[in-house]
């Protein structure tokens, strides 16, 4: 008999491992997933960064030797790494009505559960301490960073136990979230940013300003990045409860350059202010949020250290 | 502007419809949930004026293209007054013969040439004196086109039409004068020769119809081989074949009113004369009524069924008492007489008589007529018998001879038989025919055009003493009566002052004794078999039923002229060469017919511009429409 596992049915079928209830079976198989796509481990990454070069003594292993530099200066040189201790990540998590967009194989709410679900599982398995925090118009729900043996296990109790509502006010929400995250980490943030600009991009910037490391995970329905055409719509806002009939098209193409556009700006702006930018739709597979986040932390934690 | 069809413009209801579909198209939609508005409520607030504008324009369109969609079938006309004007006469013929009953794509001739004359019509000036006539083999005039003959027919004269025309002009004393001419342009009906060039003044205007075609089979002629027939007639049916045909054969079919059915398959090349012969003889002078029918795929229809009246006749019995046996088979006294009734070589059918020679008289009462030949005398009883036989209707011929007896003669004439008393005289001179009677049904035929008696020889042997109740029919050159006519009471006798056969005269090697034998004997039968009354008529402009047979009344055939037939159709040019008619201009040449035709009003039909805008629309409303909801 032949065993499908969850990574084959994640990358053969996104549609259907989407529609999984099961978040644990769900996580494994997106890092599962996002692992096996990569050649090497970017497991070093994370705990084993290069620190500094001292002058080779006795008993140095020879693999740590720097050739290029005995080549040049006649002198021989051991490369010396840093141990990172463990990070705190902190994961913030849209869970206002917004999310419950669902035009894709799965809600926004659902596909946003699940990144978490898998990044929660990641730290885990770098034995860093994770923490979630659902956010509306202020911390709905937290769960501090911690390395417990059970601490995956409240994640994905509380994660399954949300539903999203309400209006969302992210400003309020990074206020009381600046004074949670007190130790440096890893901050995810997961949303669909359709806050205020300004606000949310305060809020980001304190919190790199307080250390930590923040993460933007934009996820969009599909219907709200392009309009569905050949009909006549009445659009319903789930935040607001605002109602708009359009012939969608006449205004497809605008609004699809609206929401471009939108979307190189928030790329731009974090960018510039050295933000982490992810945007996906959902039914995109979560496995390449994952691989493209794995590589993206690692590059900018390269980058870091080779700026230190 | 004025409209041919105004009561098009109930369509214009149909503009409901873009409108409904513009309504029920806003109203139907489905529903979808967003996170937020703020992107559409931008794009729609900047699309929102192009996009109204847009659905009304897509509305506009929609609602023009239905109302020229209407108007196009309303038929508007333009009509521009012109300062210059001067009034016109027109004469608009229409060829209605039987070749305009070519049928094209299921449209006729005539009705193509039908619609030129409306759009010919709905061009001219209001003012001009116009004339609308029909021609075939006749002109017809009539008020409107639609007076015009709904069944076409008849033979084609062009020249005669052209004549008709010409007239109806000359009688005008408009400025201008215009002649249309709407035809096909059949060869058939040209002239057989040029006619001379026609005066100016006159503007001829040939509308050509191209619709006759190449090749067509044709039923010519229907007739009766044996007019009359003992028990068996012949019909024989002339067909003819024109230009290339499918088939080398076709079916020909000949249906009786009886329900009897016969069918041939004919030589489809040439000319062909199908002889279809069948037993039996109708009864009580019915005609003998029925049609032919001619499987063959062209596209003159009419020419390819003919119906047909014959009238059969039954033949007289005739009993020819030969008084005067010969030595041989030709110097009996009735040889030649026989002959003369029965046979007559190529026209052998043609005999109304069936004669018996006999040598003792028989009852006589089945008998059309008796005719005593040369008899030296008869008994009395016979005498009573053909006595009563004459006042019951009979006829009797005496031909009187050598051995004729004085006292047969005056046995004969006081039983009545004899219309005067009459004597044998004692020399026989030879005297030729002086005079004859033309105005006696007998002797019609010999009117000195058809035939003459005046080289017919007589032996002067009798003399006769005329009375009040006798007629002569033929006097020698002396005046002696030489054929005589008396009546006993419904009955008629004639007498023959001569024998029938050779012994006085020569006259039975001659060629006048048939017909005078025939003439004399069906003078005598004539009444015997009344003829039915068969009227042909060959459809025509005056004849407005359609071929075939009629018959209230008289039986009456209406027959397509045979002469419509050949498909050939004739150029412009040579139409116009054979006719006289001068060469075709586009627009009248001032030294040949004066300065342009001027019109007070202008009548224009806008159709075509119609139908190019609601092209254009439709275009455009398709555009539209794709970028609008596609």
């Amino acid at each position: 008999m032949a065993f499908v596992t969850m990574q084959e049915i994640e990358r053969d079928d996104p549609g259907l491992f989407l529609m999984l209830e099961d978040l644990e079976l769900v996580a494994h198989g997106v890092v599962e997933g996002a692992l096996l796509g990569l050649h090497r481990s970017p497991y070093l990454g994370f705990s084993v960064e290069f620190e500094a070069h001292r002058e080779y003594q006795r008993g140095d292993d020879l693999r740590h030797v720097n050739w290029n530099l005995w080549a040049r200066h006649d002198r021989l040189f051991v490369k010396q790494y840093k141990a990172n201790t463990n990070l705190d990540l902190h994961l913030m998590l849209d869970s206002t009505g917004s999310m419950r967009t669902e035009h894709g194989p799965t809600a926004k709410w659902r596909y946003a559960i699940r990144a978490a679900a898998a990044f929660a599982l990641l730290a885990k398995r770098t034995h860093d301490a994770v923490g979630v925090s659902l956010i509306g118009d202020r911390i709905e729900r937290h769960l501090p960073p911690r390395t417990s043996a059970g601490q995956f296990q409240d994640i994905l109790g509380m994660l399954e136990r949300a539903e999203p509502g309400g209006r969302a006010s992210i400003g309020h929400a990074f206020e009381e979230m600046l004074s949670l995250c007190r130790r440096r980490g890893i901050v995810v943030l997961i949303s669909d940013l359709f806050d205020n600009e300004e606000e949310i991009s305060v809020g980001l910037k304190s919190l790199q300003q307080m250390g930590h490391d923040v993460i933007v995970v934009q996820v969009l329905d599909p219907w709200e990045v392009a309009l569905p055409k050949g009909g006549t719509y009445e659009f319903h806002d789930l935040e607001s409860g605002q109602r708009l009939r359009v012939v969608t098209d006449t205004v497809a193409d605008s609004y699809a350059a609206k929401v471009r556009a939108w979307r190189e700006r928030l790329r731009d702006r974090y960018f510039a202010a050295g933000i982490d930018w992810l945007s996906v739709r959902t039914d995109q597979r979560l496995s390449e949020l994952l691989t493209r986040y794995i590589w993206r932390r690692a590059e900018r934690r390269k980058g870091a250290g080779q700026h230190r | 502007m004025s409209l041919i069809h105004p009561w098009m413009l109930l369509g214009l209801g149909a503009l409901a419809v873009p409108l409904v579909i513009h309504l029920l198209r806003s109203r139907r939609h489905r529903t979808a949930w967003l996170g937020t508005l703020r992107f559409l409520l931008e794009a729609v607030a900047e699309t929102q004026r192009w996009r109204r504008l847009r659905n009304l324009l897509l509305l506009l369109l929609r609602v023009s293209a239905i109302v020229l969609l209407v108007l196009l079938f309303a038929r508007p006309l333009l009509e521009r007054k012109r300062a210059d004007a001067g009034r016109e006469a027109h004469v608009v013929l229409i060829d209605s013969s039987g070749s305009m009953d070519t049928r094209v794509l299921g449209r006729t001739a005539f009705a193509r040439g039908l619609a030129k004359a409306k759009s010919l019509l709905a061009g001219l000036p209001e003012d001009a004196e116009i004339t609308i006539a029909e021609f075939a083999d006749d002109v017809r005039a009539v008020g409107s086109l639609a007076q015009l003959r709904k069944q076409v027919g008849g033979r084609t004269d062009y020249a005669g039409a052209l004549d008709w025309g010409l007239e109806r002009l000359a009688d005008s004393d408009a400025e201008q004068k215009v002649l249309h001419i709407i035809t096909d342009l059949q060869a058939a009906g040209l002239p057989t020769v040029a006619r001379a060039a026609l005066p100016d003044r006159v503007r001829i205007d040939l509308i050509p119809i191209h619709e006759i075609g190449p090749a067509n089979g044709a039923i010519t002629d229907v007739k009766l081989l044996n007019p009359y027939a003992a028990a068996t007639f012949a019909i024989a049916v002339g067909t003819r074949f024109y230009g290339p045909l499918k088939h080398d054969t076709v079916r020909l079919q000949l249906e009786l009113a009886d329900g009897t059915e016969m069918e041939q398959a004919v030589d489809a090349s040439g000319t062909t004369v199908l002889n279809v012969p069948f037993s039996g003889a109708p009864a009580g002078g019915r005609p003998v009524c029925g049609v032919v029918r001619l499987s063959v795929p062209d596209t003159y229809m009419r020419d390819n069924q003919r119906h047909f009246a014959l009238h059969v006749r039954r033949t007289s019995p005739v009993l020819l008492l030969d008084g005067a046996s010969g030595a041989n088979l030709f110097e009996d006294e009735g040889y030649f007489l026989c002959h003369a009734l029965s046979v007559s070589g190529l026209s052998h059918g043609h005999s109304r008589f069936t004669p018996k020679v006999v040598r003792q008289l028989v009852d006589p009462r089945e008998y059309a007529a008796v005719a005593v030949c040369n008899v030296r005398k008869l008994a009395a009883e016979q005498t009573r018998g053909l006595r009563r036989y004459v006042e019951q209707g009979g006829s009797l011929l005496f031909f009187l001879g050598d051995r004729t007896e004085p006292e047969s003669l005056a046995a004969w004439h006081r039983a009545g038989l004899l219309p005067c008393r009459a004597e044998r005289l004692p020399v026989a001179v030879p005297r030729p025919i002086g005079e004859w009677d033309v105005d006696h049904p007998a002797l019609r035929l010999f009117d000195g055009k058809r035939g003459s008696l005046s080289g017919v020889v007589f032996r002067e042997s009798f003399k006769f003493e005329l009375g009040p109740s006798v007629r002569v029919l033929a006097r020698l050159a002396n005046g002696a009566p030489a054929i005589l006519e008396g009546t006993v009471g419904a009955g008629r006798i004639l007498v023959y002052a001569n024998p029938c056969d050779r012994d006085w005269a020569d006259l039975p090697t001659r060629a006048i004794y048939v017909p005078l034998m025939r003439e004399l004997f069906g003078y005598l039968v004539a009444d015997t078999v009344p003829a039915a009354e068969v009227r042909l008529v060959l459809a025509g402009v005056h004849e407005a039923r359609a071929p075939g047979l009629y018959g209230d009344g008289p039986t009456t055939v209406v027959l397509t002229d045979p002469r419509e037939t050949d498909p050939a159709g004739a150029d412009e040019e040579a139409f116009r060469d054979r006719l006289g008619l001068p060469a075709a201009v586009r627009e009248p040449v001032a030294a040949e017919f004066g300065p342009l035709p001027r019109r007070r009003m202008r009548r224009r039909e806008l159709w075509r511009f119609l139908a190019l805008g609601l092209l254009v629309l439709s275009m455009l409303e398709n555009l539209m429409a794709e970028r609008t909801y596609a």
